[in-house]
Order: C-alpha cells, then structure tokens, then sequence
C-alpha cells in the first residue's frame, strides 16, 4: 500500500517538476524571440498580407453576384523545413470565407478530394436499401470551382560572413479563374531572417 | 454685472475646450512617442471593404523599432476576430515619412482603431 502512495507520490512530483517553467504564450501580444524557421507569426503575417492584398484587388467579388466557389490547389513547400501548408491556408480560407466573398469547395483539391465523404456518401449510399434513399444526396449536386488557389513557400540560405547567415522566405500565391486559366490575382511576402551561422532552420 | 455673468461663464469654458489636446485623429491611437500623424485616409473597395492609410512621420533621431495594426468592428461596435488584425513589425527610420495601409476583413467591417506602438 505504502509502495503504490509512494509511487503515485513521486508521479505527481515529477509532473509538478516538469511544469515548471513552461508558459503558455497569448499570440495576440506575443514580444517573444524570433525563430530561425518559419514560426506561427510568419504563417500570420503572410496569411494577412495576402488576404488584405486579395480583398483589396477586387479578384474575389463575383461579377455575376454571390460567392465564389474556391478550390484549393497545391501549395508546394519547397523549403528546408517540413511544414504543414494548411497552416498558411486555413487561415486565408477562414478570412475569405468570413469576407462573404468567397466559399471553399472540400470536394476537389490539388491533392484529391479534401473530404472524402463528398464521393463516401454517394458510392456506398447510392441505392443502398438501409439508407432513406430520398436523404441520399442526388446525382450533379455538387458545385465546380470557379477560381482556385495555388503557390509555393521558397527558402534560399545565404551566408553574409563566417559568422552570419541571411534565410530569406517567400511565400508566393495565385489565384487562377478556372474558366480561363488566367492567373488573376499573385502575392508574394518575403520574410528576411539574420541569425548565427550556428543557426539551422529546420 | 448680472448680464455679463453667461458671457463670463461661456467664456471660462471656451478656454478650457481652447487648452485641452484635440486629437486630430481620434482613430488612431499612438503608443510611445517620436512619431507625428499627418493624415489619414478611408476609403473603400468597389464591394465596400474598406481600407485606411495612415500617412506620419517619425520624429526620433535614430531608426526605432514600431509595430501596428487595426482592429475592425462591426456595425454592432463588436471586435472582429480577424487575421488581418495581427500585428505588423516595422522600423520607423529616423526623421523619415511613413504610410500604412490596412484593409478590413470584408464588407461587414464598419469602423476601425489603428493602434501604433513604438518599441
């Protein structure tokens, strides 16, 4: 019994230990240190240039009325760290969605469907008896983009002298009207980092 | 001098208004010194998003560090959480004009606060 207390005693000890010194950081105000890699406020300040740019250029007010469907294509990452592009993305999504202007189609992407239960609920489904067949989705329901988005997150290390390095990161989009391939909006946000040439940034 | 006692008391209270500071720009708001605000600019998109540029100048003798960014609100005065509202880093080179520009987060954005801070 004693053993199991002790035991249980040294757990929450070194749980305690381990708490210690961390601190949970509020992004709003953050002042801390910047980081040799591309970090949260790099995904920030490209995902609001590039929404205030796209919304300010007038590429995503439908002529015809109503929103935009937007199809996400590839956003390659060509640099030496291995991020996840969604966190550049959703974030211009959440905002082009929240603008009015624009909807995001989960059905097509550059990498398949986004959401597979778009074609799911249709193949298996389809004339399914233990499914209420008129609450299965219907044949030509779903909606083709109009536009779509693509792009490219580079990376060049440049060394300045034995002790400094230059990483300079560019995060170049394009929007492209589906109808006639033509490329009707492009950003790019370089973001310029000095550090040690002890500094890896990956 | 019963008569003259409102010409008096209008004039005591035009000389308050007369010393207090008048902020020009009411929508902006500055943190830290060494920076004046010469003009500053609404407009909007053809679709209604609007837009502010904010036009100074910085009054330090060396280069200073500053960050800045607009917070939008609706038209219920609400805050909108927005990516566009995230800070932007600058540098405020000394005695040199600056111009910011910040876009709202849509249509449905009705007024705004520019907050610049000199670090």
């Amino acid at each position: 019994m004693y053993r199991i207390l002790l035991i249980f005693l040294s757990l929450a000890l070194s749980s305690a230990c381990l708490a210690r010194g961390v601190e949970k950081v509020d992004g709003r105000v953050d002042r801390g240190p910047t980081t040799v890699g591309i970090d949260y406020r790099d995904f920030e300040d490209a995902a609001s240039d590039a929404v205030q740019s796209l919304l300010s250029s007038g590429a995503v007010v439908n002529p015809d009325g109503g929103r935009y469907v937007l199809m996400i294509s590839r956003i390659v990452n060509d640099t030496m760290q291995r991020i996840d592009t969604d966190q550049l993305v959703k974030k211009i999504r959440i905002e082009l969605l929240n603008s009015g202007r624009v909807v995001v189609t989960t059905a097509v992407s550059g990498d398949g469907a986004e959401d597979r239960a778009n074609f799911q609920v249709r193949e298996d489904l389809r004339g399914n008896d233990e499914f209420d067949q008129s609450r299965v989705q219907r044949r030509g329901t779903l909606v083709a983009p109009d536009i779509s988005l693509s792009g490219k997150i580079l990376q060049r290390n440049l060394t300045i002298d034995r002790r400094k390095q230059q990483i300079e990161y560019y995060f170049q989009l394009t929007l492209t009207d589906l109808e006639t391939g033509l490329a009707v909006w492009e950003n790019e946000f370089p973001i310029i980092k000095r550090a040690s040439n002890r500094s890896v940034g990956w | 001098m019963r008569t003259l006692r409102p010409f008096l008391v209008l004039l005591f209270a035009m000389a308050l208004v007369g010393c207090a500071t008048i902020n020009p720009f009411p929508n902006v708001t500055v943190y830290g010194s060494s920076i004046k605000i010469y003009r500053v600019i609404d407009s909007q998109t053809a679709d209604g998003v609007p837009e502010v540029v904010v036009s100074g100048a910085s009054a330090a003798l060396n280069d200073r560090s500053a960050r800045y960014r607009a917070v939008w609100f609706d038209q219920q005065s609400r805050p909108i959480e927005t990516v566009v509202s995230t800070w932007t880093e600058m540098t405020l080179q000394a005695e040199r004009p600056f111009n910011l520009r910040m876009v709202g987060p849509g249509a449905h954005a009705r007024r705004y606060q520019v907050e610049i801070e000199v670090l």
